[in-house]
């Protein structure tokens, strides 16, 4: 291959498989452009990651007002408390119960969508209104909807001949009660990215499968699903770290109550370090969380990132 | 037994009318190509007969059987997309046997067919690729494949080679032919290329505005344009056009414009007599006009002299622009002709083949009057 002279990929490249830049003397002016933005990285991202992590091995709360390298300790202790392994659980729980269904009613409503040649907007709208609201009045409308004898969610149940339930208030129910109101906030936003993506999917396919019998729920599955697999790939990953985040409802709606039954791990970092005042144990349960994140991520991408089509060709 | 028949087909897209009274009859076997600029309706009308556009009114009939409210997938017709619409995540073999699947075939017959249909068109080698890993024209032997697995009635194709090379383009017309030829089937072929058209329909519909102008043969439809659309559209380069009026002078009949008088031909001037006195248009192909140099007859009076505005070889023949009168005249002449740029030109024109227009749209031949 000639040197100097731009490659492009077969079937039409991406600029930045361009070798234009190789061995001249604009690279470093262009590396020049990235300083502002990677100083600011720095400072407000990795600095603190390294801090809390460092933090993590070192004894720091009440009793200990100077940071002591501790070793393992703050682990140890979490390890060994039962508290954290019902976070944990908690946690988990939250998120592989909310993230399928999000995830595939997402593109399911995305779809419907995507197919209504009328009225898109008002849909995209009344969908995506939940995620445009703060979560502060989001919160405030599920404690009433939620509420045991005034809230509307147990009234429709008793219309129903259901026994009413306590949702927020009982340990039952708390974790289901939020993963519920979660669910509700976040939908429309992966709903509009699964829209977006549905937009590189070739209408003619859909065509030619109707053409060959294929009905609705055959042509999606046989089509949409495989081909935005980009797209879910990003949702799936996205959904994940927002949802092992999840804080505010929890603040707002229960404490993590009744009796930790709804504490995750965020929240728990919350009570560890602004409530019981021990910052190791909050830097330590932090690291937990970024370890998992980095780890779920990785792992995510090595099983499925090579494996999706992608449809532009 | 699959004639195709379309009954007074409209096509309605709100208010308005994308199709109008589309009415002809499509015999079985028939290679039947729909041409016309882009826009004029024959995506919509090869849809409404794949099923993917409701009929608004009339009726169509595959096979003696009324379709209109037919399921695509029943009414024994296969498409081949513009975009060939190959699954991109599906092997070339798995694309080919989707259609089959979703019929329930047994996977041994599914196998025979994708294998048989993978040799036909030379992809056997390609079978467990993937459409990005294609070029375009082995793209459109996948799309075909598609097709012809399901061993249909009638095949539609909607501009399937404009996506190509001009190359690949000749080559796929070529082998789409063959295909009909091994096939025996009936094939409706979308196109707005009149040169796909006149060298791959045994049958041309033309169409503009929605509506059919002329069908018919290719080299008929050539010959006898029953109107200036058509004879507009059908040839390369296309026919030339000059506003003109028919003049009787002692008992001759003489086209007379600007920087032109032609002589009707004797064996003309019975059937355009009546028109005599009126403004028409006088339709002449670059083909019939001769360089005075390279003709050994000629009747003197078929004559125009006019000066050569444009000279472009193409090898075969030149293709000169002239201007006469007001009008610039294209003219195709021998390769070897001396015209130069600047100079006059004398060019015979074959009065036999030349046409006449009646001045008010929609411009109706005189000629077939
Ligand atoms: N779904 C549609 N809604 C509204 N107008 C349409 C639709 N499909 C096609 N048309 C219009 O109908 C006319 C014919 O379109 P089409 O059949 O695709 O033309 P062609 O294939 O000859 O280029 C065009 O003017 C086009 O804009
Ligand atoms: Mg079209």
């Amino acid at each position: 291959m000639l040197k100097g002279v731009p490659i492009l990929p077969r079937g039409g490249g991406t600029p930045h498989s361009l070798k234009l830049m190789k061995e001249s003397p604009e690279k470093y002016r262009n590396y020049m452009f990235l300083v502002p933005g990677m100083f600011f990285l720095l400072l407000f991202t990795y600095l603190p990651i390294m801090w809390s992590t460092w933090l993590s091995f070192n004894r720091w709360n009440l009793l200990s007002p100077q940071p002591k390298w501790c070793g393992v300790e703050n682990f140890l202790k979490l390890w060994n408390h039962d508290v954290f392994w019902l976070v944990m659980k908690n946690s988990f729980f939250f998120v592989t119960v909310s993230i399928f269904p999000t995830m595939f009613l997402a593109l399911v409503f995305a779809i419907l969508i995507d197919e209504r040649v009328k009225g898109r907007v008002y849909y995209i709208y009344s969908l995506f209104y939940p995620t445009l609201i703060p979560m502060a009045a989001a919160a405030m409308l599920w404690v009433y909807i939620y509420s045991p004898n005034l809230g509307v969610l147990n009234i429709v149940l008793s219309k129903f001949g259901l026994p009413k339930l306590g949702w927020l208030g009982s340990s039952q129910t708390s974790i289901w009660a939020l993963i519920i109101m979660t669910f509700w906030k976040n939908l429309g936003f992966f709903m509009l990215i699964y829209l977006a993506g549905l937009q590189n999917v070739n209408r003619e396919l859909y065509e030619a499968a109707y053409i060959d019998g294929a009905g609705w729920w055959r042509r999606h599955l046989a089509i949409t699903f495989p081909l935005v697999g980009p797209t879910s790939l990003f949702v799936l990953i996205v959904a994940i770290i927002l949802t092992f985040r999840v804080f505010d409802q929890i603040h707002l709606m229960t404490e993590g109550g009744p009796g930790n039954s709804s504490n995750v791990i965020v929240y728990y970092i919350y009570e560890n370090g602004f409530k019981f005042f021990d910052w190791g144990i909050a830097s330590a349960l932090t690291t937990i969380l970024v370890v998992i994140l980095l780890f779920l991520t990785l792992l995510i991408f090595g099983l499925f990132g090579k494996r999706i089509t992608y449809t532009a060709d | 037994m699959a004639d195709v028949i379309f009954n007074h087909v409209n096509k309605r897209f709100g208010d308005f009318l994308a199709v109008k009274d589309f009415n002809y009859h499509i015999e079985d076997k028939t290679f039947v190509v729909l041409v016309g600029p882009s826009g004029c309706g024959k995506s919509t009308t090869l849809r409404m007969l794949a099923g993917l556009e409701k009929v608004s009114e009339g009726t169509i009939e595959i096979g003696g059987r009324v379709v209109n409210q037919v399921h695509p997938k029943d009414r024994d017709i296969a498409m081949v997309f513009q975009n060939y619409a190959l699954y991109p995540h599906m092997t070339v073999y798995k694309n080919m046997a989707f259609g089959l699947q979703l019929r329930r075939f047994k996977s041994p017959e599914i196998d025979r067919r994708v294998r048989e249909a993978a040799e036909i068109l030379e992809i056997s080698d390609l079978l467990s690729r993937k459409p990005r890993e294609l070029s375009g024209g082995q793209r459109q032997r996948v799309a075909v494949g598609r097709a012809i697995v399901r061993k249909p009635a009638v095949f539609l194709f909607d501009e399937p080679l404009s996506n190509l090379d001009a190359k690949l383009r000749v080559q796929m017309r070529g082998e789409v032919l063959k295909l009909h030829h091994r096939l025996q089937t009936t094939i409706i072929y979308v196109t707005h290329d009149q040169i796909e058209a006149m060298t791959m329909g045994s049958k041309i519909v033309i169409m503009n505005k929605g509506m059919i102008m002329q069908a018919g043969k290719p080299i008929d439809v050539y010959d006898r344009p029953d109107n200036m659309f058509v004879a507009g559209f059908i040839g390369s380069p296309a026919m030339n056009f000059l506003e003109a009026t028919l003049v009787r002078n002692n008992g001759a009949l003489w086209i007379e414009g600007g920087g032109f008088r032609l002589p009707v031909p004797p064996s003309k001037v019975d059937h355009y007599a009546p028109h005599h006195g009126k403004k028409c248009y006088f339709g002449i192909r670059p083909e019939h006009l001769y360089d005075v140099d390279f003709i050994k007859e000629y009747e003197p009076h078929s004559v125009i002299k006019a000066k050569v505005e444009l000279i472009e070889p193409v090898g075969s023949f030149v293709i000169l622009q002239i201007l006469l009168g007001k009008a610039t005249v294209v003219a195709q002449v021998d390769s070897h002709t001396r015209a130069a740029l600047g100079r006059e030109i004398q060019l015979v024109a074959d009065m036999d083949k030349m046409h006449l227009f009646a001045s008010e749209a929609p411009n109706p031949s005189l000629n077939t009057l």
